[in-house]
């Protein structure tokens, strides 16, 4: 792969939460989605991310991981199995692999809720549009920039230690998929010496127009 | 509160004991052998001495870079990756001293290093990159859940990200597949000493 294309730059730029644009395919598909995150995960987020740190505020922001790694992993699943037509071996390969971490980071955190004495979510209903190899790359980024910053915008309100570790374990994993998927889609992998972490609205605005 | 986390029945396969790991701890095992705060007691003075713990690794990372951008026989990719990296880990240096002055501490000077023949050809500057990132890596997130401040936690986040964005790519240039694992590791303090310490002169 060639290290640096320009319009494909431009494109995973515009998805790119680092940049924070609001051009391309994200931007469409934003338009289309509706609220209802809102009005579940999201909204506890909110109310737990800004009071003092407890185990029931771990169980939300857990809740609230839970929703997007089901949502990565039916994404990287149904392209590891071509519905996305097929990809270049190593786009493949970055399919086949996060479709597995993903999947694993999933059941973590279906274990993980129970002991803190809460409720895993349900697997929400998901809207995936239909993608190509090069808008794949585009969405893995958007999707995997978005898991860095939730985890990262999470971490600080974490009450548990084992929850703390558990949250770091899987925040610089989805820094090496965005770096991955970053570089498969020829832009750098590292534009900046520091991730900013998402704020939730951020979060609410890229995960929305998934949800079914 | 660490009964919570207590162990359901044997799980013997690969991905539950992944699970296990993340979930119980990047550290099972520092969890048993140390203290629940491996790196230092929560605090100010606490958040002090992880912030320069990890300034002693970024001073490391970034005369590593520097010194490779400048000497080793780099080129294309590797070049560019030794260039960006080099200037990440003089950001991170920077952000650290301020952070622990802000704090009410006092920066670790820059110790001198050496890196032996880690600059004689690419693959030795790659293989010690490697080494030097996924240090960095586990470092910050055995250090993470010992933070206090809140200001203090985020940007330890934002800085271990973009390392973990350095260990995958440089990952790729080794032709390895940038995330290994779907949890990363964590290491106490004397698995980063260990670790690190062959670079420190002192």
């Amino acid at each position: 792969m060639p290290y640096m294309q320009d319009e494909v730059a431009a494109d995973a730029a515009a998805v790119d939460p680092a940049l924070q644009s609001r051009r391309g395919f994200l931007t469409k598909a934003l338009m289309l989605g509706g609220g209802a995150l809102a009005a579940s995960g999201v909204g506890v987020f909110a109310g737990v991310a800004r009071g003092a740190p407890s185990v029931a505020g771990d169980v939300a922001i857990l809740n609230f991981a839970l929703k997007l790694e089901y949502l990565e992993a039916a994404f990287y699943e149904r392209a590891a199995n071509g519905a996305y037509g097929r990809l270049a071996p190593p786009v493949q390969q970055l399919a086949e692999t996060l479709a597995e971490h993903e999947q694993e980071h999933v059941d973590a955190l279906v274990a993980t809720i129970p002991k803190l004495g809460g409720h895993p979510v349900a697997k929400p209903g998901l809207k995936i549009p239909p993608l190509d190899q090069r808008t794949f790359l585009r969405t893995a980024i958007a999707l995997e920039g978005t898991g860095v910053g939730a985890y990262g915008g999470a971490f600080p309100m974490l009450k548990l230690e084992p929850v703390k570790e558990a949250a770091l374990a899987i925040h610089s994993v989805e820094a090496r998929h965005h770096a991955w998927a970053r570089r498969l889609a020829g832009v750098s992998p590292a534009p900046d010496a520091f991730y900013h972490d998402l704020t939730e609205a951020d979060v609410l605005r890229r995960a929305q127009p998934f949800f079914a | 509160m660490t009964e919570l986390f207590h162990e359901d029945a044997a799980a013997t396969t690969r991905t539950a004991f992944l699970r296990r790991a993340a979930v119980f701890g990047g550290g099972v095992l520092a969890a048993s052998a140390l203290p629940a705060t491996a790196f230092a007691a929560p605090g100010k003075q606490g958040d002090v001495a992880i912030l320069n713990f990890a300034l002693t690794l970024e001073y490391l990372e970034a005369a590593f870079y520097a010194t490779a951008a400048a000497k080793a026989p780099l080129t294309g990719e590797v070049k560019t990756f030794a260039r960006t990296v080099a200037a990440h880990e003089a950001q991170h240096v920077g952000a650290l001293k301020a952070t622990v002055s802000k704090l009410g501490g006092r920066p670790v000077a820059k110790p001198s290093f050496d890196f032996g023949s880690a600059f004689s050809s690419q693959s030795a500057f790659l293989r010690t990159s490697t080494a030097l990132e996924e240090t960095g890596v586990s470092a910050y997130n055995g250090a993470g859940p010992s933070l206090n401040a809140i200001a203090v936690k985020q940007a330890a986040a934002s800085i271990v990200a973009v390392e973990a964005q350095h260990a995958a790519w440089v990952k790729a240039l080794l032709h390895e597949p940038g995330a290994p694992a779907a949890f990363d590791t964590a290491k106490t303090k004397a698995e980063v000493l260990a670790a690190a310490g062959p670079f420190i002169r002192g």
